[in-house]
């Protein structure tokens, strides 16, 4: 009598592998599409030069170079800040209500959609804090209540922190609870526990979180839709309280409202090339510092 | 015995001991400041959003922008009667949205029935593609290609959205019109599927999670009796794992509902009030993105964006907390 077991077991398997390869396939074309359709367009001038009036000629170097600035800005706002309540919350707070009242709006604030923290930076930082500024210095015309690239890096900042926050504190969870009662036990106080004991164990863990949430800012674009990325600044400065260009935005620009977009199309994906290389370095680089720390702590 | 005098040793030791203790307390009250400043930035984004869309309520003027019987002939009258529930009316008892015309009408039908459109698609795939996905992961591919496959599905977490936003809008869309050959390039389906591919990587690792941290024990009994793979996961992994199954579809609802960029670019963007899945959609969050750059700060238009990010906030925490809470109820330890 033959097994009719053997024939459902063969489905399975072809079906649950066919899907994981479907899902692979989809990686690999997306990929390969960027780069191939990419490459032709793709050269060393096309990088590093400013863009002409119709957007389908010349480079893209102000579009990396605001990408760039954004992203610092934002990692030297959102890292200290996100050790230092990473570190508070894990090794200073009681594990009481409030702790829990915290770490639950972390965890909220990390599933937030990243559209609702552009609505927040325009509310808050350009509007409120911006006018607080011009306010305060006296300024007659608006100075800082305008939406600039040093609100964007504040947004940028209040949507990476709860990520942060979330990746440190997994790295501060890794160093083992017999080392801090180690260091308790000769005599140490609770801040020369954190610092001589948790925080160098903790650094590759802050690193990977400054790594993801730069390749998380490089990637959004949501958030800074109305902050303070513009269409068209070819010599963008560099300057905090300016406009600037964005590569995301770039893409989504372009695609959306360029007049023709065939005649596009080459530019985007050169454009779409050049970001994914830009996250993608990011995000493997992050991966690798993660996989290291995992096996340097769990040895 | 040293030749130093017992008391010197115990000063000075006191006076390193003074010193630790002041680090301490700066350090310690460093670290509290920074704590506070978090539980102050959780309040700011709560309350911002939520005060900024509150002014469609209390202000009059609004209150007579947004009633649908608007009198204009005498407008100071009109402005201190149109009640709430006018407002309300424009919200729920209509279901066009047009923000910019003379009598603006902002309801929410369009956009919620949009939001499920294409949430729901990406949900049903991503479900679909992820539970078999995490199932090979788990019991059928090759021990070796498992880890690689892993990998792979998290590279797609990774990718920005605005990419696979564009390679939609300006790749996909072309194919998916004629396989499935709708009338509108762009559609809530397209939108649906690129969406999923957002949704996957997230899905994936949850379920292979589940999967993997199931006791072997008592798989490892399963097997002993002579049950193949698939009668393991129909009779055992499913029964029990179904409610994790469920939260984890709940957490992708969560994560696809408000993403921006694809829908914007991907979904035609039409705000109607159907079910059609071929037809354009528009979603809650894609309407911020859209309608946010031009809007005056103040205006009635201006609140009720506001109010959208506010639904989408007590939305993301609605759905957080109950995923959190079937996770935990359904744990089998």
């Amino acid at each position: 009598m033959r097994d009719y077991r053997k024939g459902y077991e063969l489905a399975f398997k072809i079906i649950t592998n066919a899907t994981a390869l479907l899902v692979v396939a989809i990686v690999f074309f997306i990929l390969s599409i960027v780069t191939i359709k990419g490459f032709d367009h793709l050269s060393w001038e096309f990088i590093t030069a400013e863009p002409t009036g119709d957007m389908l000629h010349g480079g893209i170097w102000p579009m990396i170079k605001g990408t760039v600035m954004l992203v610092m800005m934002m990692s030297i706002l959102t890292v200290p800040l996100g050790t230092v309540i990473a570190i508070y919350l894990n090794e200073v707070s009681r594990k009481n209500w409030f702790y829990n009242i915290i770490m639950s709006a972390i965890r909220t604030l990390a599933a937030v959609p990243s559209i609702v923290y552009g609505l927040f930076g325009f509310a808050f930082f350009v509007n409120i804090v911006g006018g607080t500024l011009d306010w305060m210095i006296g300024y007659e015309d608006r100075v800082f209540q305008e939406r600039c690239l040093l609100w964007a890096a504040f947004t940028m900042g209040a949507l990476t922190l709860p990520t942060n926050v979330i990746s440190v504190t997994e790295a501060l969870k890794l160093v083992p609870n017999e080392q801090r009662h180690a260091g308790m036990c000769l005599g140490y106080t609770r801040w020369e526990v954190i610092k001589w004991i948790v925080f160098p164990q903790a650094i590759s863990g802050i690193l990977t979180g400054l790594v993801l949430s730069i390749s998380r800012g490089a990637g959004e674009v949501a958030p800074i839709l109305f902050v303070g990325v513009a269409y068209f600044i070819p010599h963008f400065s560099g300057a905090p309280l300016d406009q600037f260009m964005e590569l995301g935005y770039h893409i989504f620009v372009m695609a959306t409202q360029s007049p023709n977009v065939d005649k596009a199309a080459p530019v985007l994906y050169a454009t779409t090339f050049v970001l994914l290389v830009l996250t993608f370095t990011f995000n493997a680089i992050g991966q690798i510092v993660r996989w290291i720390h995992r096996r340097k702590m769990s040895r | 015995m040293s030749d130093t005098p017992e008391s010197a040793k115990i000063s000075s030791r006191n006076q390193s001991m003074k010193k630790r203790k002041l680090e301490e307390q700066v350090a310690i009250g460093v670290l509290f400041l920074g704590g506070l400043l978090a539980v102050g930035i959780v309040l700011a984004i709560f309350s911002f959003i939520f005060t900024e869309s509150l002014p469609l309520v209390t202000d009059p003027d609004q209150r007579n922008e947004m009633s649908l019987y608007h009198d204009t002939e005498n407008e100071e009258e009109f402005a201190r009667t149109a009640s709430v529930f006018q407002t309300l009316d424009n919200m729920l008892g209509q279901i066009m949205w047009q923000p910019v015309s003379e009598q603006p009408l902002f309801s929410l039908w369009p956009l919620m029935a949009g939001t499920l459109k294409i949430t729901l698609v990406a949900v049903v795939e991503g479900t679909i593609i992820s539970f078999l996905t995490a199932l090979a992961i788990a019991f059928y591919l090759p021990k070796r290609l498992r880890y690689a496959v892993k990998v792979i599905t998290e590279l797609l977490a990774g990718m920005p959205t605005v990419v696979l936003g564009f390679l939609g809008l300006i790749f996909f869309a072309t194919y998916m019109q004629e396989i499935t050959g709708t009338t509108f390039r762009l559609n809530a389906f397209l939108a649906g599927t690129m969406l999923s591919l957002t949704v996957i990587p997230i899905m994936t690792t949850l379920f292979e999670d589940i999967y993997s941290s199931y006791p072997k024990e008592q798989i490892h009994a399963a097997k002993c009796c002579g049950l193949f793979d698939y009668q393991i996961i129909t009779s055992i992994i499913i029964p029990a794992t179904y409610g994790k199954v469920f939260a984890a579809g709940l957490l992708g609802f969560g994560r696809s509902f408000g993403e921006t960029m694809i829908v914007l670019m991907c979904s035609g963007n039409a705000a109607i009030f159907n079910m059609d899945f071929a037809a354009g959609a528009r979603t809650f969050a894609a309407t911020i993105g859209a309608e946010m750059g031009e809007v005056i700060v103040g205006d009635t238009h201006y609140s009720m964006l506001f109010l959208l990010g506010f639904i989408l906030i007590v939305t993301t925490f609605v759905i957080n907390y109950l995923s959190q809470k079937l996770i935990r109820k359904w744990t089998y330890a």
